[in-house]
């Protein structure tokens, strides 16, 4: 029996191997096709319906989906590690900003290029031109946004009302808001702090900085960069800077500390009643009600928001971020993923979607459809983004939110001069223009 | 070959792997990358010799990282050690009442990881909502701005309480193996708690502290979780120690070559740090017999 031991086993081993050969490999040709995704939890219902959708449509051209769920966090180094192996999923759910990075290195697939009458007669009718302009980069669309979020002041409407002060539209009513909270017989009355305003003005709160603040500049009439130009270095955007120090430091509405807030510090802040005013977005309406316990109704009672107030030089304005769908370069079934990606989309997938996790739509046709009564804030504030502006599509934008990050906290704390810190961070987005080019 | 040494080798053979496959090839890895221009999101690379290591040395936020490394390590490594010994010395003695519970207590840090940790006393150092200041009020004294005025001493402290614990347990079972008679002769000679403290003790404890410190040292110089957390390096880069400034680079900015040239900065200071650990307690603290 000994001398039989090894040629049974090698027999097992290429039995075994060619079983499993065949349902891995040998039986592919004829099955459903298998279409990977990687995605958030909250996204993944818009990818289950569309391939369901698409399914019932078409039951003799099956599709199996391979979800892989991940969080936020975890979602940008799980899509760096799989496309830097090779080896990237058919669709993924990406941060609107990371657009151009994957773009540039030449992973993305180009949107329009796959279905140029989708893009023609739906995308270009449909989709704001914020997104348009946003989410295409060397003149081809690269990711279809699932929804959208706008950064907004909050402030707190009852008080503003028992005070008849009217809500701040401007840099100078901010501060005139701002310090008519600071008295002592309003703060006893309200049991605000000290600092009115809140605002994150430092790297610690990341990219929530730069999505926050950039209206600001834009409401002053500058800019960072603008169709491939460097606008940074401009006496508007040192007028913002020294704006933002003064907060601190001339007119002490601001907390020294925002320069260590957290991104969602100054939210807390605010539902806590700490803060009268605060810079959020609007993806945190459910979480000050969560802070703060209110209701719907109690929140449309105690709860007022407006655009970024405007500086001398423009127009109130505010950023509009989100996420995108986008299909890889290397995926052996684009056309069949394109398809999954329109139905996930699609106005009837993407206003369920939005309307049960409560974003706002980036459609012009949901926007419209948006009930004032069911849907307030949605609807009211939907008009907000035909004054939104994307952040810059660049290559690089990880490290331009970096340079950026750096050049607000150090002016607010005082180691540069705003203009020092414009002309620093000047250099350093020109190295980065020079690497990606 | 004698059969003997096959064995030996044979037997050593899985370890070598393990540690070849883990603890070798990840340091050959960076180094090899820390010659290159390989960055996260694009195929391929360029040799670049030691242009990382140039840029690195006329980077100023090295340098400022260099500083906050040696600022959170000292002061993480002296108070470790020193409150580990104390909790030691406190627990040997037996003089407390419900030593087990006081030390299930003590063990408790160490049981969580470093982002718990970070989380936990985020809260804890809130200066609006934060426990630290309300103790502070119930005191009369001013709240504080912790993460904002004293961000480095307070992830010094908060590192000191999440790592203490390590070095208590060493030091607590290293008290045990020293023979009592020790003590009792000394004492008949008429020898004071200090004088016993200082010839006794310490020389017995030295290769647990040699162990000690190196392991201590080592562990907060390439950890950075808990500063992650609490101020991401902030305010400004006063925290920013250099685990963090490589992560920032290699996995935020993308330069995984110019991160891997930091890490093989951070290990060439690991591998001096303990040289010179080994200096100062002398080459035969690995070889003699400790008792």
């Amino acid at each position: 029996m000994k001398k039989y031991g090894i040629p049974v086993l090698v027999g097992l081993v290429v039995v075994v191997g060619l079983v499993v050969w065949y349902f891995m490999w040998g039986a592919k040709e004829e099955g459903p096709v298998t279409i990977s995704v990687i995605n958030q939890s909250r996204w993944s219902q818009t990818i289950e319906q569309a391939v369901a959708q698409w399914n019932e449509e078409h039951p003799d051209r099956p599709v199996v989906l391979d979800q892989l769920i991940i969080g936020y966090p975890q979602l940008r180094n799980k899509l760096l590690t799989a496309t830097g192996a090779e080896r990237p999923p058919d669709i993924s759910i990406l941060d609107s900003v990371w657009l151009s990075e994957f773009a540039q290195a030449g992973q993305l697939a180009a949107l329009d290029e796959i279905d140029p009458e989708w893009y023609q007669n739906d995308y270009q009718e449909d989709f704001f031109p914020v997104f348009q302009r946003g989410d295409s980069f060397g003149g081809h669309l690269w990711g279809v946004r699932t929804q959208t979020d706008m950064a907004v002041l909050w402030y707190r409407k009852d008080w503003l009302s028992q005070e008849n002060i009217a809500p701040p539209e401007t840099w100078s009513d901010l501060i005139r808001v701002s310090q008519h909270f600071q008295k002592e017989s309003v703060r006893t009355r309200y049991g605000n702090s000290n600092f009115p305003l809140a605002l994150p003005l430092g790297k610690k709160a990341r990219e929530t900085l730069v999505y926050q603040l950039l209206p600001l500049f834009w409401s002053n009439g500058g800019d960072v960069i603008k169709d491939g130009e460097l606008l940074l270095d401009s006496e508007r955007n040192v007028e913002t800077l020294q704006f933002l120090k003064d907060l601190v430091d001339v007119d002490g509405v601001v907390s020294p500390e925002a320069t260590v807030f957290e991104w969602n510090r100054a939210m807390k802040l605010f539902a806590t009643g700490r803060a009268v005013m605060a810079f959020g977005g609007t993806y945190e309406k459910k979480m000050i009600q969560e802070v703060s316990g209110w209701d719907d109704q109690a929140f449309g009672t105690h709860t007022g928001y407006a655009l970024i107030p405007s500086g001398t030089g423009g127009d109130p304005s505010t950023t509009a971020g989100g996420m995108c769908y986008v299909l890889y370069d290397r995926s052996p079934h684009k056309e069949l993923a394109m398809e999954i990606l329109k139905r996930a989309t699609s106005p009837p997938i993407m206003k369920e979607f939005l309307l049960e996790t409560y974003q706002h739509p980036p459609r012009i046709s949901i926007a419209k459809s948006l009930d004032e009564t069911d849907h307030p804030f949605l609807a009211e504030t939907a008009e907000y983004l035909y004054a939104a502006k994307s952040r810059p599509n660049f290559p690089a934008y990880s490290r331009l939110s970096d340079a950026l990050q750096d050049m607000i906290e150090l002016t607010v704390r005082g180691s540069l001069e705003p203009s020092e810190a414009v002309a620093r961070t000047v250099e350093k987005i020109r190295d980065l223009m020079g690497d990606t080019n | 070959m004698d059969k003997a040494r096959r064995s030996g080798i044979l037997f050593l053979l899985p370890a070598a792997l393990l540690l070849g496959t883990f603890a070798i090839y990840p340091v050959i890895q960076a180094l090899w990358m820390s010659l290159t221009d390989a960055e996260l999101l694009t195929p391929g690379f360029n040799w670049v010799g030691f242009e990382n290591f140039k840029t690195l040395l006329s980077d100023p936020d090295f340098y400022t990282s260099l500083k906050a490394t040696g600022l959170f390590v000292g002061g993480s490594v002296l108070l470790q050690y020193l409150m580990g010994m104390a909790g030691a010395l406190v627990l040997h003695t037996g003089r407390m009442r419900s030593v087990r519970l006081f030390r299930s207590v003590l063990i408790l840090p160490y049981t969580l990881s470093e982002l718990v940790v970070g989380i936990l006393w985020l809260r804890i150092l809130d200066s609006e909502f934060g426990v630290a200041n309300a103790l502070l009020y119930c005191a009369g004294a001013p709240p504080q701005r912790w993460l904002y005025e004293w961000a480095m001493p307070a992830v010094v402290v908060v590192n000191m309480w999440w790592g203490t614990t390590f070095s208590l347990l060493l030091f607590e079972a290293s008290l045990k193996g020293i023979p009592e008679e020790w003590y009792e002769s000394a004492k008949v000679d008429g020898a004071g708690s200090w004088y016993q403290f200082r010839h006794i003790t310490l020389p017995a404890l030295k290769y647990v502290t040699f162990l000690d410190l190196v392991y201590i040292t080592l562990f907060t110089i390439n950890t950075f979780g808990i500063i992650f957390v609490l101020t991401f390096g902030g305010p400004g880069h006063e925290t920013e120690v250099l685990g963090l400034f490589m992560w920032k680079q290699a996995f935020r900015d993308y330069n995984l070559g110019y991160g891997a040239a930091i890490s093989v900065v951070l290990f060439t200071i690991n591998i001096v740090l303990t040289a010179i650990y080994l200096k100062l307690f002398g080459r035969q603290v690995l070889v003699e017999e400790r008792f």
